[in-house]
């Protein structure tokens, strides 16, 4: 430009001399200028750079795990990935791309701002308004997001800002307190108190009531450590439950042709029903959403397994009888039905258990369930869906007309402590299912019997919840530290739950007696995973129960367990004490006959439960040991008295256990042993001296097992071998017995020894000594009445005493004939019968 | 019990009875009379029903004559 002007003056004016150039300076301005936009210019083109390779790579990434088609597969691939992605800031540098492109525009304008001022000041003035103007909307929307976390401007230069704010305020809390106490060591006596002050000390807001999560102030002190970390740990799930209402509405309406998503549906729907915490506060609302997404679902004929009991789980959740889609459910239960019909194991699948639940949720009765429940084929997932129906039962049954009773929820909590001991749940899995069961009953009864069961309100009593009763008698429920066991709390309602059974209204013993043994059964096999203090707990708490007259039936479902366990369980309950391997503090028993043994020492007095376990431990024994058992008695050196010792050969070897106690015992448990180990010989006659016969319902029960033993011998030759044989005393003996089966059983005995001794049959007729006071004794018992068998004793003396009557002492047979005939069986004040009239009775019996 | 069993018990009676068939009252004999023809039809053994009741009815007359003879207004008359 400067030449072109210098030639133009030269041709207009000849004494214009040559030109010359000057040397160039560029005024600081320019220079300021230039330097901006070129620095805006390469900040633009670095981050074009930079976000061409970026998206290159987010390309790989992709690439590198969609090859995968096994979902897995593609799952792990992609975490792998993931994580080589967070391990390399790629996400930062993401964040640098707009962040440049921010830089070079301010820069730019800088420069422009720079470039105009010296040119034209009015042009300046305006864009340096407008840019300013921009620029403090920019700010504005940074601030707004620094102050509200879920406003729309949140961006990069927003998060920084969030994080330099939160470490500012981080040094503060831990400047002060330290400045105090240096303020402290430099000036004695000043308090603390005066000068520390923390003006930023968070508060944990209190949340409960529709989430259920407590306020941690209200927990007790002594696991303050737990409480934090649950409370931290749960406020990841502090969902607004309307946000995730709208979120799942949200989904279901914009994407409602997206079949795909069904899972995220189902699993976004099922979440209030297992987490107390996201309680929607719209129930009305979720109704509606269910019905959406079974629209989605379509036919629920040909839903999954998973689908159909998450679509089960809601429907029972949300409705009650009175408002329930009937036919939807009926079709599920058929759909559950037919998808366990399968199953060929004796242990049920769990679409069994959502067939019966179902059934269960149309009739009142829960039997069906229960049963399935013991029998269910343990998993996590069936230990999860039980979780949830312990803890929605006060919910699902609700409106059943078993309110008051106790007996529905004793038997239904029951047959889940079955299942939980029968599986050793807590030995597999971590679902809390006995904590559940415990605070469950407990909330339970407690309502029951304030007769506030209405007051539950239904939902999630259970785990880390527990009923508490404000003085209106309104019930609540708030979050507790309850998952663990041996925790004070939940050993506290353990002890109520274990406490004698009182007659409550609705409820017999024996509902109350089958969920305390489940529950002392579960209570070991968790104290001997714990070991330590669980023990001696459990030891405490074996002493609290009184259940008498304990036999296989009184757990109701005995096969449900294995047999060995069942009679470890049978014997702590019975004499309050834990067993334990021999030598060992808390490890569980091992083998039979070592609860066989123990049991002997503990039979000083006989009880009728005693010998009920003493008889299925030895059938036990004689199913899982070889044939060679033996039983023997010896006198020991070392104690100076007799000790009983028990040989057997298991696959693993050879076994053998002591009763060091057997001095002690009652002279019939070794006349019962000679029963059970009938190759054995234990009973001495100085022992068989001391038996005196006094009709007490454990001798009649060793008397019967006696005579079944004799019966069991009946047309085998047995006189040929090592067996027990019919003892003449012994059948004395049982003739005196009241009992039917005692009675009849020796009697019959006695005719069959008169065959066995024919050549001198007229002294072998036990009877005959006895005398005849002895057969108006026999025909009392012959026709006291036997209940719907009234036919036994016809059939007895037709089948046993007829054949052999020409065979008996004449004398004998004539008293006999005189008592049959002619002797008044009834009571005093009754029409008089004579016998033959009471075992025949004309027009009554048999027409 | 199976029901073929039923009728056994008839004969067993049978056998009871004649045992004692000297030492039968009148009323004994009446009450077995009585229970007999009450026995539902299930329990007929015709033979041994037949036979008893010959021989409660023998007994009877057993018992009618010996009645008789302890009368002593029949001796006397008789003597008259």
């Amino acid at each position: 430009m400067d030449v072109l002007i210098h030639i133009s003056q030269q041709l207009s004016n000849s004494t214009t001399p040559a030109y010359a150039p000057t040397e160039f300076t560029a005024s600081p301005n320019t220079v300021v200028v230039n330097m901006l936009f070129f620095l805006s210019l390469a900040l633009v083109l670095i981050d074009a750079f930079l976000a061409m390779l970026v998206k290159s790579w987010l390309h790989e990434f992709d690439r590198g795990w969609r090859k995968y088609t096994v979902a897995d597969l593609r799952a792990q691939e992609r975490e792998r990935r993931l994580q080589g992605l967070e391990r390399w800031k790629l996400a930062e540098l993401v964040t640098l791309l707009p962040i440049l492109i921010q830089l070079s525009l301010v820069v730019f304008c800088i420069g422009l701002i720079v470039l105009l001022f010296p040119l034209h000041l009015i042009s300046a003035i305006l864009s340096s308004v407008a840019l300013v103007a921009g620029f403090s909307s920019y700010m504005f929307t940074i601030c707004v997001s620094v102050l509200d976390a879920y406003a729309p401007f949140s961006s990069p230069v927003s998060r920084g800002l969030v994080n330099v704010l939160d470490l500012l305020r981080k040094s503060w809390r831990e400047g002060v307190p330290l400045a105090a106490r240096t303020i402290q060591r430099i000036i004695p006596g000043t308090s603390s108190h005066a000068i520390v002050i923390d003006p930023l000390q968070e508060t944990i807001p209190s949340s409960a009531g529709n989430n259920g999560v407590a306020n941690p102030s209200s927990l007790p002190q002594r696991d303050k450590g737990v409480k934090k970390r649950e409370v931290v740990t749960r406020s990841r799930y502090q969902i607004d439950p309307q946000t995730h209402v709208n979120v799942l509405e949200r989904l279901v309406t914009t994407t409602v042709e997206a079949i795909e998503n069904i899972p995220i549906f189902l699993e976004l729907l099922d979440r209030p029903v297992r987490d107390p915490t996201l309680w929607p506060s719209n129930v009305e609302k979720w109704k509606q959403l269910l019905h959406m997404t079974l629209g989605l679902l379509g036919d629920p004929s040909t839903i999954s397994e998973s689908a159909a009991r998450t679509i089960a789980r809601n429907m029972s959740f949300w409705y009650d009888d009175r408002t329930a889609d009937l036919e939807l459910f009926r079709r599920l239960k058929l759909l559950f039905e037919d998808m366990g019909s399968g199953q060929t194991g004796t242990r049920k699948p769990l679409n069994s258990l959502f067939a019966a639940y179902l059934r269960n949720y149309n009739t009142a009765a829960t039997w069906g369930l229960n049963g399935v429940i013991i029998s269910l084929e343990p998993s996590n997932t069936a230990d999860a869906e039980l979780l949830w129906m312990v803890n929605t039962m006060p919910k699902t049954i609700a409106w059943k007309r078993v309110l008051d009773s106790h007996s529905a929820w004793y038997e239904f909590f029951a047959a889940v402590l079955t299942y939980v001991a029968s599986t050793e749940q807590s030995r597999r899995s971590q679902v809390p299912l006995t904590v559940a069961v415990i605070h469950a009953m407990h909330t339970i009864i407690s309502a029951v019997d304030k007769e506030a069961i209405h007051s539950i309100p239904g939902y999630h009593n259970s785990p880390g919840t527990v009923l508490t009763t404000t003085d209106s008698m309104s019930m609540t429920f708030h979050q507790v530290d309850a998952l663990d066991l041996w925790s004070d709390h939940c050993v506290e309602l353990a002890s109520a739950l274990l406490q004698p059974h009182t007659r409550r209204s609705g409820t017999d013993a024996h509902h109350v007696w089958w969920f305390q043994l489940s529950l002392i059964a579960v209570l070991y096999i968790d104290s001997t995973r714990r070991g330590g203090r669980a023990s001696t707990t459990f030891a405490k708490l074996l002493k609290l129960p009184n259940i008498t007259g304990i036999t296989l039936r009184t757990w109701r479902h005995p096969d449900a367990y294995d047999h060995l366990k069942l009679a470890g369980y049978r014997y702590m309950v019975l004499f309050q004490e834990p067993l334990y391997l021999p030598g060992t503090l808390n490890s569980p028993f091992q083998d039979i006959g070592h609860v066989i043994m123990q049991t002997i020492d503990h039979c000083s007095e006989i009880t009728l439960s005693a010998l009920h376990l003493l008889d299925d431990s030895v059938k036990h024994l004689h199913t899982t040991a070889s044939s060679s058992i033996n039983l023997n008695r010896h006198n020991d050196d070392f104690f100076f008295r007799d000790i009983l010792t028990l040989h057997y050969t298991l696959p693993t070897g050879p076994i053998k256990h002591s009763a060091f106690q057997y001095n002690l015992v009652n002279p019939w448990v070794p006349f019962h042993l000679d029963t059970l180990f009938p190759q054995s010989s234990i009973l001495t006659p100085a022992q068989f001296e001391q038996l005196k016969w006094t009709d007490t319902p454990e001798q009649v029960h060793i008397a019967r097992a006696r005579l079944a033993l004799y019966d069991s011998f009946e047309g085998e030759e047995y006189k040929e071998t090592e067996l027990l044989r019919p003892d003449p005393q012994v059948i004395k003996m049982f003739l005196g017995s009241n009992d039917y089966v005692v009675c009849t059983g020796a009697f019959k005995w006695c005719l069959n020894l008169v065959t066995i001794s024919q050549p001198d049959a007229a002294g072998m007729f036990i009877p005959e000594t006895v005398g005849y006071e002895w057969i108006k004794h026999f025909i009392q018992v012959l026709c006291a009445d036997s209940g719907y068998e009234r036919t036994k004793p016809w059939e007895f003396l037709t089948k046993h005493l007829a054949p052999k009557w020409t065979m008996l002492p004449p004398s004998w047979c004539s008293c006999f004939a005189s008592a049959f005939l002619f002797s008044n069986v009834n009571p005093p004040g009754m029409p008089e019968l004579y016998a033959y009239q009471r075992i025949i009775e004309p027009r009554t019996e048999f027409q | 019990m199976q029901r073929g069993q039923l009728p056994a018990f008839l004969p067993f009676l049978v056998a009871v009875v004649e045992l004692i068939k000297a030492s039968l009252t009148w009323d004994q004999v009446t009450s077995i009379e009585n229970w007999l023809a009450h026995l539902p039809t299930i329990l007929e053994n015709q033979d041994a029903r037949a036979y008893l009741e010959e021989f409660l009815g023998n007994r009877k007359q057993e018992l009618t004559i010996e009645s008789f003879a302890e009368l002593p207004m029949a001796d006397s008359e008789m003597d008259e």
